[in-house]
């Protein structure tokens, strides 16, 4: 059978984060993901490595620990952040008293909160409505959720932590009061099988709730659902925050070529629920032109949702809940070796880790330190190794692939491009993705659908959505032998499938035209679903 | 003002169609075109129903348009409209040299990138399957080309045909790290590359192989699938393909020859930005050229401007689609605009105008709008075209009966 002294359930930021430091500890650790890693919220966010001048007046114990993995996250993060710095501006609609509580707020948690005059302020972001009458400059940052945890999945691997996607947990077993294993189901072939373990760590985010319930413990969580639009330009420079009590709408992110506008909160029943609608649309778009006078001109390439996983505490529910996070421990409750983690923000998943996973050393006699805050993720892909490889990649491809690699890949994918300019052929065109490091990704054990590739190399989250690269990836990663030609047009759907719905809420505009065109090709010349000749 | 007995505004597959058949017709015709139309992404068959609504494939396309709802431009068109227009397809084409085969009134099928089988009716003979029984199919891939993977192909086409489907990977040019597209290599092929293309497959080549192409035999004409057909014993057959499509391409360059020998007078990069209305009669409409405005009067306007992707709808936001050249209503469900099924039938694909039974644009109530202009192609509304497989079947027919006198 298989064995593991700690199991950990759900492949999120928080998940892998205690996987990693459990790994880094020398505890034999192994994480299970129903779907593909952060399939759940540390996905379906905005991407802001917040500065804590979110929570400055309302939760300053959540603002200090913001402002302080922030200074951590940059540094072991370093491919995964872009540190682009943020702003907070006050609009002459929002209530002045919130400036001076804010801005002490800010001293007292300690982040620096940097005064700006309006004309440093349009400098910096010109597109800015003229009604903001007050400005300051905080360290937030952009964050890249998947490479992220990604990189804690890489980082734990070599200390020898595993990692199986597509498991889910089907039942858990215990005797006299002790965890003793697990069921799981791998969920693309249907296959169950047991786990001994003897501590299991419920970090399953939204789905906590239904964890718990496999071991007959209740952990109320209130899934809260919050929509996000994802522009197709980049309309600021810096993270834009609005200088009010925390509302919808109010946090604008940019990243890359696009930027990020939200969210919504909204209490939902089931965490799986990521549906949108065009009026969130709507009511995002009308806020966020508050800010930005010109939003609606610009071409919203998506709109997703992610849930929450607030920790329901009785009578606080949406803005209201607490941002903060939770450790049980069930021996409390009669079934020692089972604890949960639930709630907190992407922002502070290492230190969330790093607290939960002091108390299951103790449990088991282990005195080895937190390194996580020290030691970086993944090491930089080296200048020299970039020099070496200008030559063969795409224009702008050579800093995103080496990024998106990390060094050991990205040297064997130089290898391949070097060796045969046939590989240097682009898969995607919007993400520079070159046929060589398609094939190197795809090839991973953790990939098993083309979506797997997607979130791992960002392949069809660009400009075009899928439509020109959808039919190159099946091509492709059915060339790699993983793909039977029997499921190549199933997956070939189910990614453009997944690509519409973004696109079905905010179906206007220019994404009218491109979907127009998207159907006539697949379903029309290509006809899709075309059976067999008789 | 430049007067006109007849002005097509939109330069794509339908306006083309109208414009040479009111010019056929005698009528002093002007073309105004912006663009390209839908031409890089038409594949070049004609279409008149593949599929019901039930997806099933139709058995006999014309006999099945009985059966399609009541608002389907099929209806407003009528099935004489229907069979003359694609004999008179067929005939042009043949005419032209870059002849088509089939009938509305059964299917053929041609081979797709992806390798499965679509229903077409008016078939052009380089994409036409002879009979597949005894035959050994080879898809044959070019190293380097973007778009098209021939074992992928070949591998789903075995699953749709009692056979076993095999690829072969041929190299025409040095790869040398760029992206071989599917013109690219089409234009290499015309001039001279097909020669390599025989050489390569000779060790191949017997009298009963199919060789599957993708789309690269050329962008004019049909020369290269005839040379090819010559030096090799088997049968030359091409895919569809990813856009730009190369059997677009060439529609267009023998439909622009046959508008311009039938004396049609074509007008490059005229972007129509307005019509002058009286009453229920459009007197001109506006046309920007350069920098210019220039006016087109005509006894007789035809918009064949397309739908969301050609530009002749635009939906500003969720409220209310727009036609932009006459601003005429447009016929639209808001509470259907989408499925949340991709492949589902869509309520955008369905919106467009609304017409009478000589395709004049009426109102929600039925009532002509506009007597002088006839509406074709993609911008007629009660069809999504994608699911059902008729896009190029109504814009022939409904170009036909709008240039009928």
């Amino acid at each position: 059978m298989e064995k593991a002294t700690v199991v950990v359930v759900g492949g999120g930021a928080t998940g892998v984060g205690i996987l990693r430091d459990l790994a880094m500890r020398g505890a034999d650790v192994l994480l299970i993901e129903k779907g593909d890693l952060v399939n759940g919220a540390s996905s379906r966010y905005h991407g802001l490595l917040h500065s804590g001048g979110r929570y400055a007046v309302k939760d300053q114990e959540a603002a200090k620990e913001c402002i302080e993995e922030n200074t951590i996250l940059r540094k072991i993060g370093h491919s995964c952040v872009e540190p682009i710095g943020g702003m907070f501006v006050r609009l002459k609609s929002d209530p002045e008293a919130y400036e001076a509580d804010w801005v002490e707020g800010c001293r007292t948690s300690g982040i620096e909160a940097t005064p700006l005059t309006l004309e440093e302020a349009f400098r910096m972001e010109p597109r800015l409505s003229k009604n903001v009458v007050s400005a300051y400059a905080v360290p937030d940052a952009a964050i890249d959720g998947f490479r992220m945890s990604c990189q804690n999945v890489l980082s734990a691997a070599k200390y020898g932590g595993r990692t199986k996607t597509y498991t889910e947990l089907v039942k858990i077993y215990q005797k006299n009061g002790e965890v003793t294993g697990i069921r799981v189901r791998n969920t693309l072939t249907g296959e169950e099988y047991d786990i001994e373990c003897s501590i299991l760590v419920n970090a399953a985010g939204g789905w906590c709730e239904k964890v718990a319930q496999l071991a007959g413990l209740n952990v109320p969580v209130q899934p809260d659902k919050g929509t996000l639009i994802a522009f197709n330009q980049r309309l600021a420079n810096h993270v834009v925050n609005r200088l009010h009590k925390s509302s919808d709408g109010d946090i604008f992110v940019p990243h890359g070529s696009i930027t990020i506008l939200g969210t919504t909160s909204m209490s939902i029943d089931d965490p799986e629920d990521t549906s949108t609608h065009p009026d969130e649309v709507e009511k995002l778009l009308s806020i966020g032109a508050e800010t930005f006078e010109d939003l609606r001109s610009y071409r919203i390439l998506r709109v997703f949702a992610g849930s929450r996983p607030l920790y329901k505490q009785p009578g606080a529910e949406g803005r209201g809940a607490s941002r903060g996070f939770v450790i049980l421990d069930h021996a409390e409750e009669g079934l020692a070796g089972m604890m949960t983690i639930v709630g907190g923000k992407f922002t502070t998943y290492r230190l969330m880790a790093e607290r939960i996973t002091d108390m299951i050393c103790e449990k088991l006699s282990i005195h080895e330190k937190c390194r996580t805050a020290e030691e970086p993720l993944v090491e930089e892909v080296s200048t020299e190794a970039k020099a070496r490889a200008k030559k063969y990649f795409p224009s702008f491809g050579l800093e995103l692939a080496a990024t998106r690699l990390g060094p050991e890949a990205f040297d064997r994918v130089t290898k391949v491009l070097a060796e045969n300019p046939e590989k240097r052929e682009l898969i995607c065109e919007c993400e520079n993705i070159t046929r060589a490091e398609f094939e190197e990704v795809a090839g991973r054990e953790e990939c098993h659908i083309i979506n797997d590739i997607r979130r791992r190399t960002r392949l069809g989250m660009g400009t075009c959505q899928g439509n020109f690269c959808a039919i190159r990836a099946a091509g492709a990663f059915y060339e790699t032998g993983k793909l039977e030609a029997k499921d190549s047009l199933a997956q070939l759907k189910g990614f453009l499938q997944g690509r519409w719905k973004g696109i079905e809420p905010i179906l206007m505009g220019r994404n009218v035209r491109e979907t127009e065109m998207t159907r006539a090709l697949y379903e029309l010349s290509f006809n899709i679903d075309g059976g067999k000749l008789e | 003002m430049k007067e006109r007995e007849v002005v097509v505004i939109g330069g794509g597959f339908s306006g083309l169609m109208a414009a040479i058949r009111s010019a056929r017709a005698g009528k002093r015709t002007a073309l105004l075109q912006y663009g390209s139309g839908a031409f890089p992404l038409n594949s070049g068959l004609i279409d008149i129903l593949g599929y019901d609504r039930e997806k099933n494939e139709v058995k006999n396309p014309l006999e099945a348009i009985k059966n399609l709802p009541k608002k389907h431009p099929y209806h407003r068109i009528g099935e004489a409209a229907v069979r003359s227009s694609a004999d008179f397809f067929l005939k042009l084409m043949e005419e032209q040299g870059f002849p088509y085969e089939g009938s509305v009134t059964a299917h053929r099928h041609v081979a797709t990138a992806i390798g499965t089988w679509k229903p077409s009716s008016l078939v052009p003979a380089s994409m036409d399957l002879p009979d597949l029984k005894g035959k050994r199919i080879i898809v044959v891939d070019v190293k380097g080309l973007k778009d098209f993977d021939g074992k992928m192909a070949a591998a789903n086409l075995t699953e749709r045909v009692d056979s076993v489907v095999e690829s072969t990977r041929i190299e025409l040019e040095p790869v040398e790290g760029r992206d071989i597209t599917l013109l690219s290599c089409a234009r290499f092929m015309e001039n001279g590359g097909w020669q390599k293309a025989v050489e390569a497959l000779r060790p191949l080549d017997a009298e009963d192989v199919i060789f599957l192409f993708p789309q690269v035999l050329g962008i004019q004409g049909n020369n290269v699938y005839r040379a090819l057909s010559k030096a090799l014993k088997g049968s030359v057959v091409e895919t569809t393909g990813m856009p730009p499509s190369a059997n677009g391409m060439r529609l267009r360059d023998v439909l622009l020859r046959a508008a311009w020998s039938a004396g049609v007078e074509i007008v490059e990069n005229a972007h129509v930005i307005g019509a002058e209305t009286e009453g229920k009669t459009c007197k001109y409409i506006r046309v920007q050229a350069g920098v210019h405005e220039q006016h087109y009067s005509a006894e007789r306007f035809i918009l064949a401007t397309g739908g969301f992707y050609s530009g002749g709808l635009y939906m500003e936001d969720l409220q209310k689609p727009r036609e932009v050249v006459f601003d005429l209503p447009v016929s639209f469900d808001k509470s259907h605009w989408t499925d949340k099924d991709f492949f589902a039938e869509q309520g955008f694909m369905l919106t467009g105008i609304a017409t009478d039974e000589s395709l004049r644009p009426v109102d929600a109530m039925g009532t002509v709008v506009l007597d002088n202009v006839r509406i074709v192609g993609r911008n007629l509304d009660g069809y999504d075209f994608c699911r059902e497989h008729s896009g190029n079947g109504v814009a022939l027919s409904s170009a036909y009966k709008a240039a009928t006198f």
